[in-house]
């Protein structure tokens, strides 16, 4: 397993914020605007350590994208941190490692995902 | 006269001339002939010793003795046994010697034994010097008399007797008119009858009751005909022996009560009637009449019936917000309890009356009905269409064959409906508010039941409670929709303003976690970088703000237009301006043609906003495909713009949906509040102006607005 975080967001500004931000914490990371590019980015064999995952996207939505990598063993074991800002309910079908609310706060972000990511020398 | 001298006691009538005093001659002479002859005196004279001293005719006719037979004998011999024995006529004789003259009336004896009612006078005879000589006794048989007056007396009893009878009889007769009067004014009917069935008395209010003009004709009429008129049940519709009635449990000495269903076999009426009934019993014991009081119950059972029927219309009403299934039960409810058949028809968008629901007791039968309305729809003069128009119910108490052969024009339907023996119709409207959106028709047939006033008013509760159902349920549904489109915004609009919120607070605390640290390092490009991103944030936020804003007023009242002569080329180019950076990220080629004259007068920014949006749905949706948009003259006075996308297109069932509020041409899968197209359609509908789609899935889809140009409107 790779040591970069995946950030899946359709909104380009959050998403942008959000990597340099993980990047300005010690993260590596890479960033892309739905499920269906996510699961492109997964067939190239590249491995995240964990996924941060929007759920309400165009093309392929949050829960579509979990159910596809579901179905695949290898990608299974990928640890998933759903961003929602759906209210309540929908966000508790989604199986997911830990779920962080929107707005995000950066040290929420963090604490989520360092448990599974390492951090680089800085 | 016979023997004895009057005036010396002796028995010497040839001495006339010695009395001292004496009439002259012929006077005396005379007088003695008047008492010897008279014979409706009996006038004689008895000796001091009580013995029969002279006799005359009116003796011997009176007492029956002759002068030879009775002179000498005791005059007590007159007297009865019992006088006699109780020493009368000593008492008698020492009275007059006392008293002068002694008088009374009484019983005495002839001398066959037969008994006289007698008047008698005894005078005491006295000389000159006061010595008793004898005494004369004047005898008169009163009893002719004794009988004319008892014979008078008798009839003056039976005068008086009569006169009381009269009196009494009088009282008797007031108090029977007044039992009368009471009887008449009762509701209750009051009948009596005698053991042997004969009918002696009945009220108004039974003749009534049983079906007679009067309580005469019902006291004339056979007895059998009485009770062969209705059919008897009891309330439970079983059949009630006749024997059973408390009429005539009351002739075997029972008192009893019973609540009697009659129905009328000619008209098929029926009336529920308590009936009560008493034994009256004779000196013997035994019974002479039973007396039977009706009371009328219908009007109470009736309504008792119909509030119970309601309640259970308003249960089966509250039960369920599905109106067609809601009234297609009150159909049920009506079958058999109010109706034979009863049917629910309501306006379609056509304003067409269609059968919703019908019922019958018999499945047969409901089939056809179903087959007659599919076969002859009702026609728009028919009443059905008249109370829908009128908003006035109808009732038909009797249908009559002239009623069919008039309002009924095709003779195979007048068949049908003969077949289906239609007897009495009520039809009343379903309002809601002043606009009836349908009927419910009950009608009898098999029941013969005939409908009255009562029952219009029971129909057009119903109605009214079903009409207000069918409104619950609107107000429900447009509720329950109100509720379910607030949600979607608040959940639409958090999520939409979460995300750029998200951005703006990770994008400062990031900063102030770098702040101590490595903020140095960074360098102040990458912060001035920050810094604008942040205010972005902020910017975009407040543009969201702005437009729920909008949205929430447009929710709410018309649009306020501020018209100005614009050209629709124009705002097309700004807008595609301001969506370069877009344009070029969502990497879609942008075509754009223009043809003709595009002004008119229009609201500037509110034409943005729809152009804008559509735009924008453009991009989002058609990333990556070429965009086409062309703005050109229409029809004259119109100008079209068309926004053609190649994206995954909209299924034509959703064609009209995506402009309603918080809809998305696919739900969930593109963020957004769903406010666009609802805005853009509200924008152009207000300019008079249509917008329409034209898609089919993977085929991209094409947004066309007509705009009036309106430049006779021109400020």
């Amino acid at each position: 397993m790779s040591d970069y975080i995946l950030v899946v967001e359709d909104d380009r500004d959050l998403r942008e914020i959000l990597g340099e931000a993980l990047e300005l914490e010690g993260y590596d990371v890479v960033c892309v605007e739905h499920g269906a590019a996510a699961l492109r980015h997964l067939e190239t064999g590249a491995r995240p350590c964990v996924i941060l995952l929007d759920l309400m996207m165009p093309v392929m939505d949050g829960w579509t994208f979990q159910r596809a990598i579901q179905s695949d063993q290898s990608l299974a074991r990928i640890p998933i941190v759903v961003m929602t800002a759906a209210g309540g309910s929908r966000a508790e079908t989604i199986q997911s490692d830990a779920t962080l609310h929107k707005p995000l706060e950066i040290g929420d972000v963090v604490d989520a995902v360092q448990g599974y990511c390492p951090c680089r020398e800085h | 006269m016979y023997g004895y001298d009057m005036k010396s006691g002796q028995n010497d009538a040839k001495a006339p001339e010695s009395r001292p005093g004496a009439v002259h001659g012929a006077p005396t002479e005379l007088l003695d002939l008047l008492i010897e002859q008279v014979v409706d005196y009996a006038i004689f004279v008895i000796d001091r010793d009580g013995r029969i001293a002279s006799w005359n005719a009116g003796a011997q006719r009176i007492k029956g003795y002759s002068a030879d037979e009775i002179i000498g004998q005791p005059y007590g011999v007159f007297f009865t046994e019992e006088d006699r024995r109780a020493g009368k006529p000593r008492e008698i004789l020492a009275q007059a010697r006392r008293e002068g003259r002694y008088e009374e009336e009484g019983w005495r004896v002839r001398k066959d034994g037969q008994r006289f009612w007698a008047s008698i006078i005894v005078t005491a005879l006295k000389d000159a010097t006061g010595e008793l000589k004898g005494f004369a006794k004047i005898t008169r048989d009163l009893t002719e008399q004794r009988r004319v007056d008892e014979v008078a007396r008798r009839a003056a009893e039976e005068r008086a007797a009569r006169q009381q009878a009269e009196l009494d009889e009088r009282d008797v007769r007031r108090s029977r008119d007044q039992l009368d009067v009471i009887l008449r004014s009762i509701a209750e009917g009051v009948t009596a009858q005698r053991p042997d069935g004969t009918l002696v008395y009945a009220n108004e209010a039974a003749a009534q009751l049983c079906g007679f003009s009067s309580a005469e004709e019902m006291l004339a009429a056979p007895r059998s005909q009485i009770l062969s008129a209705f059919e008897i049940a009891h309330e439970d519709g079983r059949p009630f022996p006749a024997e059973q009635l408390p009429g005539r449990r009351a002739l075997a000495g029972e008192t009893s009560t019973a609540v009697v269903r009659f129905r009328s076999k000619r008209t098929g009426e029926q009336r529920w009637s308590t009936v009560s009934a008493a034994p009256v019993l004779d000196g013997d014991g035994r019974v002479d009449l039973s007396v039977s009081v009706f009371r009328d119950v219908t009007e109470r059972r009736d309504t008792e019936a119909a509030w119970q029927f309601l309640a259970r219309v308003g249960e089966a009403l509250g039960s369920s917000l599905d109106v067609p299934a809601t009234l297609a039960q009150v159909t049920d409810l009506a079958v058999p309890r109010i109706a034979d058949w009863c049917g629910v028809e309501l306006l379609d968008s056509h304003d067409r009356l269609e059968q919703l629901a019908v019922a019958h007791v018999d499945p047969e039968k409901r089939e056809l009905a179903k087959q007659w309305r599919r076969r002859w729809p009702p026609r728009p003069e028919s009443a059905p269409y008249r109370v829908v128009r009128s908003g006035a119910p109808q009732l038909v108490p009797e249908i009559t064959d002239e009623m069919l052969e008039k309002g009924v024009p095709d003779p195979c339907e007048r068949n049908m409906l003969r077949d289906l023996g239609l007897r009495s119709v009520m039809i009343v409207p379903l309002i809601v508010g002043q606009k009836p959106f349908g009927v419910i028709s009950f009608a009898t047939a098999e029941s013969g039941r005939r409908y009255g006033p009562q029952d219009l008013i029971l129909a057009m509760e119903i109605a009214r409670r079903a009409a207000l159902a069918v409104e619950n349920a609107r107000a429900f549904t447009e509720a329950r929709m109100a509720i379910q489109t607030r949600d979607n915004f608040l959940a639409i609009a958090s999520h939409e303003l979460r995300t750029p919120l998200s951005g703006l607070t990770m994008l400062l605390t990031s900063l102030v976690r770098m702040a101590d640290t490595r903020l140095a390092q960074l360098g102040p490009q990458v912060l001035k970088d920050r810094l604008l991103k942040s205010e972005r944030q902020a910017r975009q936020l407040a543009r969201l703000v702005d437009r729920l804003l909008d949205v929430s007023r447009l929710s709410t009242r018309d649009i306020q237009l501020e018209r100005e002569r614009t050209d629709l080329a124009e705002i097309v180019r700004d807008v595609l301006s301001r969506f370069e950076d877009t344009i070029a990220e969502a990497g879609s080629e942008v075509s754009l043609n223009i043809q003709g004259p595009t002004e008119g007068v229009w609201d500037r920014s509110r034409i943005d906003q729809v152009i804008t949006n559509l735009v924008g749905n453009a991009l989002k949706y058609g990333a990556g495909a070429p965009i086409t948009i062309s703005v050109g003259s229409g029809w004259t006075g119109q100008v079209r713009l068309t926004v053609r996308d190649g994206g995954p297109g909209i299924a034509p069932e959703n064609h009209e949906r995506i402009f309603s509020q918080y809809e998305r041409a696919a739900s969930d899968e593109y963020a957004g509040m769903g406010l666009g197209l609802w805005l853009v359609r509200r924008i152009v509908t207000a300019h008079g102006g249509t917008v329409t789609v034209d898609s089919v899935p993977d085929k991209g889809a094409a947004f066309t607005v007509i705009l009036p140009l309106n430049l006779g409107a021109a400020t």
